[in-house]
Protein backbone atom coordinates (compact mmCIF):
# COMPACT_ATOMS: atom_id res chain seq x y z
CA UNK A 1 0.00 0.00 0.00
CA UNK A 2 2.78 2.53 0.60
CA UNK A 3 4.44 1.94 -2.38
CA UNK A 4 1.04 2.35 -4.17
CA UNK A 5 0.55 5.52 -2.40
CA UNK A 6 4.21 6.79 -2.54
CA UNK A 7 3.99 6.30 -6.14
CA UNK A 8 1.03 8.09 -6.95
CA UNK A 9 2.18 10.93 -4.95
CA UNK A 10 5.24 10.92 -6.17
CA UNK A 11 3.70 11.14 -9.87
CA UNK A 12 0.63 12.98 -9.79
CA UNK A 13 0.85 15.11 -7.30
CA UNK A 14 4.83 16.56 -6.35
CA UNK A 15 5.39 19.53 -8.32
CA UNK A 16 9.27 19.86 -7.51
CA UNK A 17 11.30 17.27 -8.56
CA UNK A 18 14.06 18.35 -5.80
CA UNK A 19 11.45 16.91 -3.22
CA UNK A 20 11.58 13.54 -4.98
CA UNK A 21 12.64 10.51 -4.11
CA UNK A 22 9.89 10.87 -1.00
CA UNK A 23 10.29 9.23 2.12
CA UNK A 24 6.72 8.12 3.61
CA UNK A 25 7.27 9.80 6.42
CA UNK A 26 8.21 13.15 4.45
CA UNK A 27 5.25 15.33 5.69
CA UNK A 28 3.58 16.25 2.93
CA UNK A 29 1.58 18.82 4.62
CA UNK A 30 4.83 21.09 5.87
CA UNK A 31 6.51 20.74 2.54
CA UNK A 32 3.64 22.11 0.37
CA UNK A 33 3.21 18.96 -1.25
CA UNK A 34 -0.18 18.40 -0.62
CA UNK A 35 -2.54 21.03 -1.63
CA UNK A 36 -6.45 21.42 -1.09
CA UNK A 37 -6.81 20.37 -4.45
CA UNK A 38 -3.96 17.36 -4.69
CA UNK A 39 -5.64 16.33 -1.55
CA UNK A 40 -8.97 15.59 -3.02
CA UNK A 41 -7.19 14.24 -5.97
CA UNK A 42 -5.70 11.76 -3.73
CA UNK A 43 -8.58 11.00 -2.04
CA UNK A 44 -10.45 10.52 -5.60
CA UNK A 45 -7.62 7.86 -6.03
CA UNK A 46 -7.50 5.70 -2.77
CA UNK A 47 -11.47 5.60 -3.00
CA UNK A 48 -11.15 4.13 -6.23
CA UNK A 49 -7.73 1.71 -5.85
CA UNK A 50 -8.60 0.45 -2.28
CA UNK A 51 -12.15 0.39 -2.88
CA UNK A 52 -12.86 2.30 0.17
CA UNK A 53 -15.44 5.54 0.90
CA UNK A 54 -13.32 8.57 2.34
CA UNK A 55 -16.04 10.65 4.75
CA UNK A 56 -15.44 14.17 4.74
CA UNK A 57 -14.69 14.11 8.19
CA UNK A 58 -11.75 12.23 7.99
CA UNK A 59 -10.10 14.37 5.61
CA UNK A 60 -8.08 15.67 8.43
CA UNK A 61 -4.59 16.37 8.80
CA UNK A 62 -3.43 13.69 10.65
CA UNK A 63 -4.81 11.37 8.23
CA UNK A 64 -3.17 12.90 5.15
CA UNK A 65 0.53 14.18 7.09
CA UNK A 66 2.25 11.46 5.25
CA UNK A 67 2.07 8.18 3.03
CA UNK A 68 3.03 6.18 6.19
CA UNK A 69 -0.56 8.26 7.92
CA UNK A 70 -2.46 7.63 5.05
CA UNK A 71 -1.61 4.14 5.26
CA UNK A 72 -2.37 3.96 9.00
CA UNK A 73 -5.50 5.97 8.46
CA UNK A 74 -6.78 3.37 5.73
CA UNK A 75 -5.72 0.14 7.63
CA UNK A 76 -8.11 1.62 10.52
CA UNK A 77 -11.13 1.70 7.98
CA UNK A 78 -10.28 -2.30 7.33
CA UNK A 79 -13.07 -4.33 6.53
CA UNK A 80 -14.37 -1.58 4.61
CA UNK A 81 -12.54 -2.84 1.98
CA UNK A 82 -9.36 -0.70 2.85
CA UNK A 83 -6.18 -2.57 2.12
CA UNK A 84 -6.84 -4.46 -0.52
CA UNK A 85 -5.49 -3.36 -3.94
CA UNK A 86 -8.11 -2.27 -6.85
CA UNK A 87 -7.58 -2.52 -10.60
CA UNK A 88 -4.22 -3.01 -11.73
CA UNK A 89 -0.19 -2.53 -10.48
CA UNK B 1 -28.79 7.28 -13.08
CA UNK B 2 -32.64 7.47 -13.12
CA UNK B 3 -34.17 10.80 -12.45
CA UNK B 4 -36.88 10.03 -13.56
CA UNK B 5 -39.51 11.84 -10.71
CA UNK B 6 -41.74 10.12 -8.07
CA UNK B 7 -45.59 10.94 -7.96
CA UNK B 8 -44.39 11.98 -4.58
CA UNK B 9 -41.64 14.74 -6.12
CA UNK B 10 -44.06 15.57 -8.56
CA UNK B 11 -46.24 16.64 -5.82
CA UNK B 12 -44.01 18.31 -3.79
CA UNK B 13 -42.30 20.30 -7.10
CA UNK B 14 -46.03 21.63 -8.09
CA UNK B 15 -46.73 22.11 -4.36
CA UNK B 16 -43.40 24.25 -4.13
CA UNK B 17 -44.10 26.11 -7.44
CA UNK B 18 -47.31 27.32 -6.11
CA UNK B 19 -46.27 28.29 -2.62
CA UNK B 20 -43.30 30.27 -4.38
CA UNK B 21 -45.77 32.04 -6.36
CA UNK B 22 -48.47 32.76 -3.81
CA UNK B 23 -46.04 33.80 -0.69
CA UNK B 24 -42.64 35.08 -1.64
CA UNK B 25 -42.73 37.93 -4.48
CA UNK B 26 -44.86 40.71 -2.73
CA UNK B 27 -43.55 43.69 -2.84
CA UNK B 28 -39.92 42.24 -4.64
CA UNK B 29 -39.63 45.48 -7.05
CA UNK B 30 -39.34 47.60 -4.41
CA UNK B 31 -36.98 45.57 -1.63
CA UNK B 32 -35.22 44.85 -4.57
CA UNK B 33 -34.35 48.75 -5.07
CA UNK B 34 -33.94 49.48 -1.58
CA UNK B 35 -31.73 46.27 -1.02
CA UNK B 36 -33.96 44.78 1.92
CA UNK B 37 -33.87 41.20 2.97
CA UNK B 38 -37.61 39.98 3.79
CA UNK B 39 -37.76 38.00 7.46
CA UNK B 40 -41.58 37.51 6.26
CA UNK B 41 -40.51 35.23 3.01
CA UNK B 42 -37.78 33.69 5.31
CA UNK B 43 -39.94 32.46 8.06
CA UNK B 44 -42.60 31.48 5.23
CA UNK B 45 -40.09 29.34 3.71
CA UNK B 46 -38.99 27.81 7.10
CA UNK B 47 -42.92 27.10 7.37
CA UNK B 48 -42.86 25.48 4.18
CA UNK B 49 -40.45 23.48 5.07
CA UNK B 50 -37.40 24.91 2.86
CA UNK B 51 -34.34 25.40 5.30
CA UNK B 52 -34.73 21.77 6.87
CA UNK B 53 -35.16 19.76 4.07
CA UNK B 54 -32.12 18.57 3.76
CA UNK B 55 -31.15 18.06 7.41
CA UNK B 56 -32.08 14.39 8.94
CA UNK B 57 -34.97 13.91 10.23
CA UNK B 58 -33.68 12.95 13.63
CA UNK B 59 -32.64 16.43 13.82
CA UNK B 60 -35.18 18.11 12.99
CA UNK B 61 -35.18 18.28 9.33
CA UNK B 62 -37.56 16.59 6.31
CA UNK B 63 -34.83 14.34 5.86
CA UNK B 64 -35.02 14.81 2.14
CA UNK B 65 -32.29 12.90 -0.07
CA UNK B 66 -30.04 15.57 -2.16
CA UNK B 67 -32.54 15.02 -5.48
CA UNK B 68 -35.54 15.83 -4.26
CA UNK B 69 -34.11 18.74 -2.16
CA UNK B 70 -32.33 19.94 -5.39
CA UNK B 71 -36.05 19.68 -7.32
CA UNK B 72 -37.63 21.64 -4.70
CA UNK B 73 -34.51 24.45 -4.93
CA UNK B 74 -35.55 24.39 -8.45
CA UNK B 75 -39.15 24.90 -8.08
CA UNK B 76 -38.44 27.80 -5.88
CA UNK B 77 -36.33 29.17 -8.45
CA UNK B 78 -39.49 28.60 -10.82
CA UNK B 79 -42.13 29.99 -8.86
CA UNK B 80 -40.09 33.06 -7.05
CA UNK B 81 -38.49 35.56 -8.99
CA UNK B 82 -36.60 36.82 -5.58
CA UNK B 83 -33.21 34.99 -6.34
CA UNK B 84 -31.56 37.24 -3.38
CA UNK B 85 -33.73 35.67 -0.99
CA UNK B 86 -33.12 32.10 -2.64
CA UNK B 87 -29.46 32.70 -2.20
CA UNK B 88 -29.56 34.08 1.38
CA UNK B 89 -31.59 30.56 2.11
CA UNK B 90 -28.70 28.49 -0.01
CA UNK B 91 -26.02 30.07 1.71
CA UNK B 92 -27.46 28.89 5.30
CA UNK B 93 -28.17 25.10 4.21
CA UNK B 94 -25.11 24.23 2.43
CA UNK B 95 -22.34 26.87 4.29
CA UNK B 96 -23.70 26.58 8.39
CA UNK B 97 -26.85 23.60 8.00
CA UNK B 98 -25.09 20.93 6.80
CA UNK B 99 -21.70 21.68 8.57
CA UNK B 100 -23.38 21.46 11.52
CA UNK B 101 -25.36 18.28 10.42
CA UNK B 102 -21.83 16.55 9.39
CA UNK B 103 -19.73 17.90 11.79
CA UNK B 104 -21.80 19.15 14.76
CA UNK B 105 -21.90 17.78 18.50
CA UNK B 106 -25.13 16.61 18.97
CA UNK B 107 -24.34 19.54 21.52
CA UNK B 108 -24.35 22.11 18.40
CA UNK B 109 -27.11 20.73 16.72
CA UNK B 110 -29.03 20.36 19.68
CA UNK B 111 -28.30 24.34 20.03
CA UNK B 112 -28.80 25.95 16.38
CA UNK B 113 -30.35 23.36 14.09
CA UNK B 114 -34.07 23.77 15.47
CA UNK B 115 -33.94 27.67 15.19
CA UNK B 116 -32.43 27.77 11.77
CA UNK B 117 -34.60 25.03 10.51
CA UNK B 118 -38.00 27.19 11.97
CA UNK B 119 -36.88 30.08 10.34
CA UNK B 120 -36.25 31.36 13.82
CA UNK B 121 -32.31 32.29 13.70
CA UNK B 122 -30.21 33.03 10.03
CA UNK B 123 -26.81 31.90 9.35
CA UNK B 124 -24.25 31.43 7.16
CA UNK B 125 -20.58 30.63 7.31
CA UNK B 126 -17.29 33.56 7.06
CA UNK B 127 -14.36 32.44 4.84
CA UNK B 128 -13.58 35.51 2.43
CA UNK B 129 -11.15 38.00 3.43
CA UNK B 130 -9.88 41.31 1.90
CA UNK B 131 -6.84 39.63 0.63
CA UNK B 132 -8.31 35.80 0.47
CA UNK B 133 -10.74 35.19 -1.98
CA UNK B 134 -9.96 32.44 -4.14
CA UNK B 135 -7.10 31.02 -2.08
CA UNK B 136 -9.42 30.72 0.54
CA UNK B 137 -6.70 28.73 3.07
CA UNK B 138 -4.31 31.88 2.47
CA UNK B 139 -6.40 33.76 4.90
CA UNK B 140 -4.67 36.23 7.63
CA UNK B 141 -7.98 35.67 10.07
CA UNK B 142 -5.96 34.32 13.11
CA UNK B 143 -7.24 32.28 16.21
CA UNK B 144 -5.53 31.32 19.61
CA UNK B 145 -6.20 29.68 22.21
CA UNK B 146 -6.58 30.56 25.76
CA UNK B 147 -7.90 28.51 28.45
CA UNK B 148 -11.62 26.92 27.68
CA UNK B 149 -12.02 29.54 24.91
CA UNK B 150 -10.58 30.35 21.39
CA UNK B 151 -9.36 34.30 20.91
CA UNK B 152 -10.50 35.68 16.70
CA UNK B 153 -9.17 38.33 15.17
CA UNK B 154 -9.22 39.17 11.67
CA UNK B 155 -11.34 40.95 8.69
CA UNK B 156 -14.31 38.66 7.17
CA UNK B 157 -15.79 40.30 3.82
CA UNK B 158 -18.37 39.64 1.33
CA UNK B 159 -20.04 37.73 3.96
CA UNK B 160 -23.80 36.71 3.00
CA UNK B 161 -26.31 37.30 5.11
CA UNK B 162 -23.82 38.81 7.75
CA UNK B 163 -26.46 41.54 8.49
CA UNK B 164 -29.42 39.83 9.79
CA UNK B 165 -27.16 36.40 10.85
CA UNK B 166 -27.63 35.18 14.17
CA UNK B 167 -24.69 32.74 13.73
CA UNK B 168 -21.95 31.98 12.17
CA UNK B 169 -19.71 29.44 10.89
CA UNK B 170 -16.26 31.72 11.21
CA UNK B 171 -13.01 30.23 9.66
CA UNK B 172 -9.69 31.13 11.27
CA UNK B 173 -5.75 29.98 11.16
CA UNK B 174 -3.88 28.26 13.97
CA UNK B 175 -0.73 30.45 13.65
CA UNK B 176 2.54 28.29 13.02
CA UNK B 177 0.72 25.53 11.42
CA UNK B 178 0.87 24.13 7.67
CA UNK B 179 -1.73 26.00 5.47
CA UNK B 180 -3.73 22.90 5.02
CA UNK B 181 -3.77 21.90 8.88
CA UNK B 182 -3.67 25.11 10.29
CA UNK B 183 -7.73 26.01 9.83
CA UNK B 184 -10.34 25.39 12.18
CA UNK B 185 -14.15 26.66 12.29
CA UNK B 186 -15.97 28.08 15.32
CA UNK B 187 -19.78 28.98 15.75
CA UNK B 188 -20.02 32.71 16.71
CA UNK B 189 -22.98 33.97 17.54
CA UNK B 190 -24.13 37.42 17.19
CA UNK B 191 -23.48 39.86 20.32
CA UNK B 192 -20.59 37.52 21.01
CA UNK B 193 -17.54 40.23 22.85
CA UNK B 194 -15.19 41.07 19.66
CA UNK B 195 -17.77 40.41 16.84
CA UNK B 196 -19.42 42.75 14.85
CA UNK B 197 -20.56 43.49 11.36
CA UNK B 198 -19.26 46.47 10.32
CA UNK B 199 -20.86 47.75 7.52
CA UNK B 200 -23.51 46.19 5.04
CA UNK B 201 -22.54 46.22 1.16
CA UNK B 202 -24.23 47.49 -1.54
CA UNK B 203 -24.70 45.03 -4.97
CA UNK B 204 -25.12 44.84 -8.72
CA UNK B 205 -27.83 42.07 -8.14
CA UNK B 206 -29.08 39.57 -5.48
CA UNK B 207 -29.70 42.90 -3.42
CA UNK B 208 -32.23 41.63 -1.32
CA UNK B 209 -29.87 38.90 0.04
CA UNK B 210 -27.74 41.37 2.97
CA UNK B 211 -24.06 41.20 2.86
CA UNK B 212 -21.77 42.80 5.00
CA UNK B 213 -18.17 42.81 6.49
CA UNK B 214 -17.15 41.17 9.78
CA UNK B 215 -15.01 42.21 12.11
CA UNK B 216 -13.21 39.81 14.86
CA UNK B 217 -11.27 41.47 17.49
CA UNK B 218 -10.29 39.59 20.13
CA UNK B 219 -13.38 37.73 19.61
CA UNK B 220 -13.48 35.20 22.54
CA UNK B 221 -14.92 31.67 21.63
CA UNK B 222 -16.12 29.20 23.75
CA UNK B 223 -13.91 25.68 23.47
CA UNK B 224 -16.99 24.39 22.83
CA UNK B 225 -17.98 26.41 19.82
CA UNK B 226 -15.10 24.54 17.49
CA UNK B 227 -17.06 22.44 14.63
CA UNK B 228 -14.80 19.63 14.21
CA UNK B 229 -10.82 19.29 15.25
CA UNK B 230 -8.85 21.27 15.69
CA UNK B 231 -7.33 21.80 11.50
CA UNK B 232 -10.34 20.40 10.45
CA UNK B 233 -11.61 23.83 8.59
CA UNK B 234 -10.40 22.52 4.90
CA UNK B 235 -12.58 19.23 5.50
CA UNK B 236 -15.43 21.30 6.51
CA UNK B 237 -15.08 23.74 4.04
CA UNK B 238 -14.28 21.20 1.34
CA UNK B 239 -17.50 19.16 2.37
CA UNK B 240 -19.27 22.52 2.21
CA UNK B 241 -18.36 23.63 -0.81
CA UNK B 242 -18.97 20.49 -2.65
CA UNK B 243 -22.55 20.42 -1.23
CA UNK B 244 -23.21 23.82 -2.12
CA UNK B 245 -21.51 23.56 -5.95
CA UNK B 246 -23.97 20.64 -6.56
CA UNK B 247 -26.88 22.50 -5.24
CA UNK B 248 -26.63 26.30 -4.85
CA UNK B 249 -27.95 26.55 -8.43
CA UNK B 250 -30.69 24.16 -8.70
CA UNK B 251 -32.94 27.05 -8.50
CA UNK B 252 -31.39 28.79 -11.76
CA UNK B 253 -32.60 25.99 -13.37
CA UNK B 254 -36.19 26.68 -12.19
CA UNK B 255 -35.26 30.55 -13.40
CA UNK B 256 -34.20 29.30 -16.96
CA UNK B 257 -37.26 27.46 -17.20
CA UNK B 258 -39.39 30.44 -16.47
CA UNK B 259 -37.02 32.57 -18.88
CA UNK B 260 -37.61 29.88 -21.64
CA UNK B 261 -41.43 29.79 -21.30
CA UNK B 262 -41.23 33.39 -21.15
CA UNK B 263 -39.71 33.77 -24.14
CA UNK B 264 -41.56 31.29 -26.47
CA UNK B 265 -44.44 32.58 -25.33
CA UNK B 266 -43.00 36.23 -25.98
CA UNK B 267 -41.83 35.30 -29.53
CA UNK B 268 -45.17 33.54 -30.56
CA UNK B 269 -47.31 36.75 -29.60
CA UNK B 270 -44.97 40.04 -30.69
CA UNK B 271 -45.81 40.42 -33.80
CA UNK B 272 -43.21 42.28 -36.65
CA UNK B 273 -43.21 42.81 -40.19
CA UNK B 274 -46.81 40.72 -40.08
CA UNK B 275 -45.56 37.70 -38.79
CA UNK B 276 -44.83 36.16 -34.60
CA UNK B 277 -41.03 37.37 -34.57
CA UNK B 278 -40.57 33.27 -33.42
CA UNK B 279 -41.03 32.64 -37.13
CA UNK B 280 -37.81 34.56 -37.69
CA UNK B 281 -34.51 31.96 -37.46
CA UNK B 282 -32.66 35.02 -35.37
CA UNK B 283 -34.95 34.70 -32.86
CA UNK B 284 -36.03 31.16 -32.50
CA UNK B 285 -32.20 29.89 -32.58
CA UNK B 286 -32.18 31.87 -29.28
CA UNK B 287 -34.73 30.19 -27.73
CA UNK B 288 -33.52 26.88 -28.87
CA UNK B 289 -30.03 27.57 -27.29
CA UNK B 290 -31.83 28.60 -24.22
CA UNK B 291 -33.66 25.09 -24.08
CA UNK B 292 -30.11 23.74 -24.89
CA UNK B 293 -28.38 25.06 -22.01
CA UNK B 294 -30.96 24.62 -19.25
CA UNK B 295 -30.95 20.82 -20.39
CA UNK B 296 -27.60 20.50 -20.48
CA UNK B 297 -26.82 22.04 -16.69
CA UNK B 298 -30.29 20.06 -15.28
CA UNK B 299 -28.36 16.79 -15.92
CA UNK B 300 -25.12 18.00 -14.57
CA UNK B 301 -27.06 19.61 -11.63
CA UNK B 302 -29.09 16.30 -10.84
CA UNK B 303 -25.85 13.82 -11.65
CA UNK B 304 -23.79 15.38 -9.03
CA UNK B 305 -26.72 15.24 -6.54
CA UNK B 306 -27.41 11.65 -7.83
CA UNK B 307 -23.60 10.80 -6.96
CA UNK B 308 -23.51 12.79 -3.76
CA UNK B 309 -26.91 10.95 -2.90
CA UNK B 310 -24.92 7.72 -3.28
CA UNK B 311 -22.13 8.51 -1.14
CA UNK B 312 -19.97 9.03 -4.12
CA UNK B 313 -16.85 12.04 -4.28
CA UNK B 314 -18.38 14.59 -6.67
CA UNK B 315 -15.85 17.14 -6.71
CA UNK B 316 -15.65 17.37 -10.18
CA UNK B 317 -19.19 16.80 -11.21
CA UNK B 318 -20.16 19.44 -8.50
CA UNK B 319 -17.29 22.25 -10.29
CA UNK B 320 -19.02 21.22 -13.59
CA UNK B 321 -22.52 21.54 -12.79
CA UNK B 322 -21.61 25.13 -10.95
CA UNK B 323 -19.68 26.54 -13.77
CA UNK B 324 -21.86 25.24 -16.86
CA UNK B 325 -24.94 26.38 -14.64
CA UNK B 326 -23.62 29.87 -14.25
CA UNK B 327 -22.81 30.29 -17.22
CA UNK B 328 -25.61 29.26 -18.77
CA UNK B 329 -27.73 31.72 -16.71
CA UNK B 330 -26.02 34.46 -17.70
CA UNK B 331 -26.51 33.90 -21.11
CA UNK B 332 -30.10 32.33 -20.84
CA UNK B 333 -30.61 35.94 -19.12
CA UNK B 334 -29.14 37.96 -22.07
CA UNK B 335 -30.85 35.68 -24.57
CA UNK B 336 -34.14 36.30 -22.69
CA UNK B 337 -33.74 40.03 -22.78
CA UNK B 338 -32.91 40.07 -26.18
CA UNK B 339 -35.82 38.05 -27.19
CA UNK B 340 -38.20 40.55 -25.54
CA UNK B 341 -35.89 43.69 -26.88
CA UNK B 342 -37.06 46.83 -25.29
CA UNK B 343 -39.42 45.22 -22.78
CA UNK B 344 -36.56 43.20 -21.49
CA UNK B 345 -34.49 45.76 -20.90
CA UNK B 346 -36.90 47.34 -18.80
CA UNK B 347 -37.10 46.96 -14.99
CA UNK B 348 -40.68 45.87 -14.75
CA UNK B 349 -39.87 43.04 -16.63
CA UNK B 350 -37.85 41.69 -13.90
CA UNK B 351 -35.40 39.98 -16.60
CA UNK B 352 -33.33 42.32 -16.15
CA UNK B 353 -33.01 41.67 -12.49
CA UNK B 354 -32.56 37.63 -13.52
CA UNK B 355 -29.50 38.75 -15.26
CA UNK B 356 -27.94 40.97 -12.39
CA UNK B 357 -29.06 38.19 -9.99
CA UNK B 358 -27.29 35.68 -12.31
CA UNK B 359 -24.25 37.22 -13.32
CA UNK B 360 -23.22 36.80 -9.29
CA UNK B 361 -23.86 32.96 -9.88
CA UNK B 362 -20.33 32.86 -12.24
CA UNK B 363 -18.32 34.35 -8.69
CA UNK B 364 -20.11 32.88 -5.46
CA UNK B 365 -18.80 29.42 -4.42
CA UNK B 366 -15.51 29.65 -6.21
CA UNK B 367 -15.33 31.58 -9.51
CA UNK B 368 -15.53 30.46 -13.17
CA UNK B 369 -12.00 30.24 -13.68
CA UNK B 370 -11.57 28.32 -10.39
CA UNK B 371 -13.93 25.57 -11.48
CA UNK B 372 -12.09 25.77 -14.65
CA UNK B 373 -8.90 24.93 -12.24
CA UNK B 374 -10.67 22.25 -10.12
CA UNK B 375 -11.83 20.80 -13.40
CA UNK B 376 -8.00 20.52 -15.21
CA UNK B 377 -6.71 19.26 -11.70
CA UNK B 378 -9.19 16.39 -11.61
CA UNK B 379 -8.07 15.81 -15.24
CA UNK B 380 -4.49 15.52 -14.12
CA UNK B 381 -3.03 18.48 -15.35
Amino acid sequence: METVINDYISREVVQDAALLPLGNATSLLETGILDSLGLLRLVVFVQERFGVTVDDVDLIPEHFESVDSICAYLRSRDGEGAGRAVGHG
Amino acid sequence: MDFSLSAEQRELKAAAVDFARRELDSGLAEREQAGEFSPQAWRACAKFGIQGLPVPAELGGAGADILTTVLVMEALGYGCHDNGLIFSLNAQMWSLQMPLVKFGTPAQQQAYLPGLIAGDLVGVHAMTEPESGSDAFSMRTRVEREGDFYLLNGIKLYITNAPVADVMLVFAAHPGKPKMAAISAFLVEKGTPGFTVSRGMDKMGLRTSPMGEVVLDDCRVPAANRLGSEGAGMAIFNSSMTWERSCILASALGTMQRQLEASVAYARTRKQFGQSIGKFQAVSSKVADMYLRLEAARLLVYQAAWLGQQGKSALTEAAAAKLFTSEAWVASSLDAIQVHGAYGYMKESGIERDLRDAIASTIYSGTSEIQRVILARMLGL
